[in-house]
């Protein structure tokens, strides 16, 4: 038998046989060619090609190992960027807090001459006024050369305000010079906490004041009657320590080792003042309410908008001119202060005089140097807006 | 009766682009080409499934969708192993239906005897002088009583398929209605080629004396 020998007869009746025409249900093939297409596809999937350099690259960094080694590479860069030029605090040793009291009460020659009574320093508020802070958070000189400069720059100044001082004990120049020194790590070592505070009140004041409940309480007529002393009363032990800390400074800045920290100091202050007075006139202008004005022994008056417009004047003029308040005398007064009560509280004298402005609060005192051509209509303008 | 158009697997000399051939075809799908694989299916599938529906006869006809489905898949799951080399792509895939046929019958106890011994012997042409009276086949316009005919002729075929064994209906199947060659039909069937051939005369000699029985009616009844 051969191929062509097949029997044409059966052939033909197979042809036509009732199942010749039978197809596979359409939804059986529809379920075959699916299944196919989806091993296609499967099959096609791990032959694909290259992709794209920067999208492979994309897909390394999407792996969890790769992302996460980088993320605590930008995390220590961060830290390390924030920690630039910075003393490592908490790296450094603690030494020992002075115990002798005579040192804690030694004068400087920071000292105002209207500084309080030595006895008022125990009962200030713990509250440290902007302008220590400030200090306390200015670019240090360098370490090493601030404890070479300490001892002969503290012998100087402990022989030049002997005089003036009412220190019960003298006390040796030796263990004064190691007190500040200690003082000034002990401003060193603090939390960071307190810098990052002193950052924000630097960077953009907020618009409140001070409160008022960290300044000694007073009767408001005695206040008004002996502004000066009031206001000399209020300040602070806190000032006194934070002069300390900064005559530290300062005579270390007197050294040769740092003319910079002496700039970046005056720099701090100026901000410190400048912020200061931006506060008032944001406080008054927010509750003006609350707010009194008072010219010597006139009555306390309501606020209104020639006084601040006067305050907004001032603050012009002034500018960054503002120095923390110091020792000598800036000339005779002229015409009467300005005092700015809140709620029958002295909390601001504003004093012109003939060298420029002095400006006294509850925990602080600055004084600004102004050209006699910037004096005069602001006197002008104080007599017009509080007569 | 229209006769069913049947999918070639050699190219039309006529056509510019050749037909690729079932082994391209599924060479293609391997590599993950899918429009490949419809086209095979296309090509086959009508030829299948009338190879599984014949083979199981009437009493297993449920069975036929289920085979057919497993057949395909078996291709698609085995497309990664499949090499264009021994037998065509069209020889495995009957084989593969084959060995399902034989899976369902034997579940079904039904003897599944693949020995043409254990067959009576074959003796050519046994009512051959019958088929002398039968129309002429392949006629290109046949008349309409010889279509009558051939439609009668086709059921009672049929019927006579039932009465082989599965070798032999498998044999006979392949050969004349999917017009495997031989060799192509012993390949298929997993036997030698003398197997298959004698396989497919048995079958033909038991079709002829079925068929031959009947005649007499059939043509009474047509003329």
């Amino acid at each position: 038998m051969t191929d062509q020998e097949r029997d044409a007869h059966l052939r033909e009746a197979l042809r036509h046989a009732p199942d010749a025409q039978v197809q596979p249900p359409p939804s059986l093939s529809a379920l075959i060619l699916s299944e196919a297409r989806a091993k296609a596809r499967d099959t096609t999937a791990p032959a694909r090609p290259a992709r794209h350099p920067l999208l492979a690259l994309w897909d390394w960094f999407a792996r969890p190992s790769v992302a996460a080694g980088f993320a605590g590479l930008m995390a220590a860069t961060l830290v390390g960027v924030m920690w630039w030029d910075q003393p490592m605090n908490e790296a450094l040793p603690q030494r020992p807090a002075p115990a002798t009291a005579p040192a804690e009460t030694a004068p400087s020659v920071a000292t105002p001459p209207v500084a309080p009574p030595a006895a008022s320093a125990p009962e200030a508020a713990p509250k440290q006024a902007p302008a220590a802070e400030a200090e306390r958070r200015a670019p240090e000189p360098p370490r090493d050369a601030l404890r070479k400069s300490a001892p002969a720059a503290d012998k100087a100044a402990f022989a030049s305000a002997k005089p003036a001082a009412p220190s019960p004990a003298p006390a040796p120049a030796a263990p004064a010079a190691r007190n500040e020194v200690a003082v000034d790590a002990k401003a060193d070592v603090a939390p960071p906490v307190r810098e990052s505070t002193a950052i924000t009140a630097l960077s953009l004041p907020p618009p409140v004041v001070p409160a008022p409940a960290t300044t000694p309480t007073a009767p408001a007529d005695a206040m008004a009657g002996a502004a000066a002393g009031g206001l000399a009363a209020s300040k602070s032990a806190d000032e006194s320590e934070s002069k300390r800390a900064r005559s530290v400074v300062t005579r270390a800045m007197r050294s040769e080792a740092a003319p910079q920290v002496e700039l970046s100091e005056q720099r701090v202050q100026q901000d410190v003042a400048r912020t200061s007075l931006v506060r008032l006139r944001a406080a008054i202008a927010g509750d003006p309410t609350h707010w009194t004005w008072q010219r010597g022994d006139g009555s306390a008056q309501g606020m209104n908008d020639a006084i601040y417009a006067w305050l907004a004047q001032l603050d012009s003029a002034t500018g960054s001119r503002w120095q923390p308040r110091a020792a000598r005398e800036t000339g005779a007064l002229l015409g009467r202060e300005l005092r700015l009560l809140r709620d029958g509280r002295l909390e601001h004298s504003l004093r012109l005089t003939e060298h420029g402005v002095l400006w006294e609060q509850a925990q602080s005192a600055w004084q600004a140097e102004l050209p006699a051509a910037t004096i005069t209509p602001l006197r002008s303008a104080l007599d017009t807006a509080a007569p | 009766m229209a006769v069913p158009p049947r999918v070639r697997q050699t190219s039309d000399p006529m056509s510019p682009v050749p037909e690729p051939t079932d082994d391209e075809l599924m060479s293609a799908y391997a590599r993950g080409d899918a429009s490949a694989f419809e086209r095979l299916y296309a090509r086959h599938q009508a030829g299948l499934y009338r190879f599984i529906r014949r083979l199981l006869g009437t009493s297993l006809a449920a069975q036929t969708d289920e085979i057919f489905q497993d057949t395909w898949l078996r291709v698609v799951n085995a497309r990664q192993q499949w090499e264009p080399q021994g037998a065509s792509f069209r020889t495995w895939l009957y084989t593969l239906a084959n060995h399902r046929v034989i899976d369902i019958w034997r579940r079904s106890g039904r003897e599944v005897s693949m020995s043409t011994d254990d067959d009576s012997p074959w003796e050519p042409d046994a009512g051959g002088a019958a088929w002398q009276q039968w129309p002429a086949p392949a006629s290109p316009s046949p008349h309409s009583d010889d279509l009558a005919f051939w439609r009668r002729a086709g059921e009672r075929l049929l019927g006579c398929l039932e009465e082989l064994p599965l070798a032999q209906r498998s044999a006979f199947l392949l050969h004349h209605d999917d017009e495997l060659p031989l060799a192509e039909v012993a390949r298929t069937l997993e036997v030698g080629f003398e197997t298959a051939k004698t396989r497919l005369r048995y079958a033909m000699s038991k079709l002829r004396t079925c068929m031959g029985a009947y005649l007499a009616p059939i043509q009474g009844g047509a003329q």
